[in-house]
């Protein structure tokens, strides 16, 4: 790590960690290729190493861990594993460990059998793999509006004008369900936002995580769509006791942190 | 199988829910984090690293690919909370006592970096912001934003070699 510094091995050293922190895109990944080819070998996986050990080291708090794995998706990441085994063990004659024996092999045995196999593995983990990617579209797995609303923990709330103009005359709920941590916005006559310099963005305040509200999503209303609009809820983080919803206008795409000069909606949580 | 999910579950959904906007993409993003886990674990060499170290490369590797494929539109955390981070620790569920000893010299390494280093790092690494939030954030330049993070990993990589002693073994970086 004492290589005389360049600018050309600056750079390099900067696309790597962004490799490791945020990813490359493909004009940058070309660059980070070209560099390595003329500024000798780099050791990423350190980084990637480093990267992760610092991530751990720098893990959530028990006391924030309230979203451990739910136990529906437990069950359904076992029977992925269980029919990945079977695949396995089925197309590689040869892999005696299967499944058991990536966890030896995690474990510290050798499971050089495991490997010997593992074109066939990759050929049945392809398939799997496409056909969980048709499944499991997250956009087409968000819950249902009556999926929520039928949920015995779920709240519904009516907007209320907020300080800015905006949201004058108004009216339609936020359903939200923190089981689900997902919900609705429904509103009725929400003012289009021209979109080259507005987007409207969702903040739930939740006093049990911390004094900062969680992002809800960024959204907009296209010119033509009247009536009721429904927007689904992506909160950013684990929501686990929502006090009050509100609605401010952002620059295109949203904000990472709102300085609320525009609020024109708000629902708060009674209870 | 069963048991690599029972003892590394927490740890995953934790790094997954950092990345992703909602619990469908989380899940999502587990089962392929756990299929690459367990094609790649012929890779795994405990003289490198431990376990957890091992499924959390993978695990982060496949988050940011997941974040790059989506054109990197999510925004993992609404707003930052620095006050928690600096004291925040690993988990103290099913392997956390394991955790803390495997990367008790992460966090000292991590202790040992400048207070931009540290900031840096944690929004980028911990929460998960991209380097252009995090420069908005801070209102650092993006340019000083990106130098903190290549040289506080790289320094972090130093110490965490130097303390248990692998220091020159690494690839020079």
């Amino acid at each position: 790590m004492s290589q005389s510094p360049t600018p050309d091995r600056d750079r390099m050293l900067d696309l790597l960690a962004d490799q490791v922190t945020e990813g490359l895109d493909a004009a940058e990944r070309k660059q980070l290729d070209a560099l390595l080819a003329t500024e000798g070998e780099a050791d990423l996986e350190a980084l990637e190493r480093t990267a992760a050990e610092l991530s751990l080291a720098l893990g959530e708090p028990p006391s924030q861990q309230a979203d451990a794995m739910p136990a529906e998706v437990r069950e359904r990441l076992s029977k992925a594993g269980r029919e990945w085994a079977a695949g396995a063990s089925s197309g590689a004659p040869g892999a005696s460990s299967g499944g058991d024996g990536v966890l030896a092999r995690i474990g510290g045995a050798t499971g050089l059998a495991w490997f010997s196999a593992a074109a066939a593995i990759a050929i049945a983990l392809l398939g799997w793999l496409m056909l969980f990617t048709v499944i499991t579209q997250p956009e087409e797995r968000f819950p249902a509006y009556a999926d929520i609303e039928t949920r015995p923990d779920a709240v519904r709330v009516a907007w209320s004008p907020g300080p800015d103009p905006l949201g004058e005359g108004v009216t339609g709920e936020v359903l939200w369900s923190d089981s689900a941590q997902a919900g609705w916005m429904v509103f009725r006559d929400l003012p289009p936002l021209d979109p080259n310099q507005n987007d409207y963005q969702l903040w739930i305040f939740d006093p049990t995580r911390d004094e900062h509200p969680v992002d809800g999503g960024v959204f907009n209303v296209r010119p033509d769509e009247t009536g009721e609009v429904r927007v689904p809820i992506r909160a950013k983080l684990p929501v686990r006791s929502p006090t009050l919803f509100a609605i401010t206008v952002e620059q295109p795409g949203g904000v990472v942190v709102s300085k609320q000069d525009r609020v024109p909606l708000v629902a708060p949580v009674e209870g | 199988m069963q048991e690599c999910i029972d003892r590394y579950s927490a740890l995953v959904w934790s790094l997954a829910r950092r990345f992703t906007s909602t619990q469908a993409d989380a899940e999502d993003a587990v089962q392929e984090i756990f299929t690459d886990v367990w094609r790649s674990s012929g890779r795994f060499d405990p003289t490198i690293a431990g376990e957890s170290t091992f499924i959390a490369m993978i695990a982060r590797r496949r988050l940011i690919d997941r974040l790059n494929r989506q054109g990197r539109r999510l925004k993992p955390v609404a707003m930052p909370d620095e006050n928690q981070v600096g004291e925040s620790k690993v988990d103290a569920s099913e392997q956390g006592q394991e955790l803390t000893e495997e990367f008790s010299a992460a966090s000292e390494a991590f202790e040992q970096l400048s207070d931009d280093q540290q900031r840096v790092l944690r929004l980028s690494i911990q929460q998960g912001y991209t380097h252009a939030q995090i420069a908005e954030i801070t209102g650092m330049p993006l340019g000083t934003v990106k130098t903190h993070i290549r040289r506080g990993l790289i320094r972090a990589r130093e110490i965490i070699d130097e303390i248990r002693g692998t220091a020159g073994t690494e690839v020079a970086l």
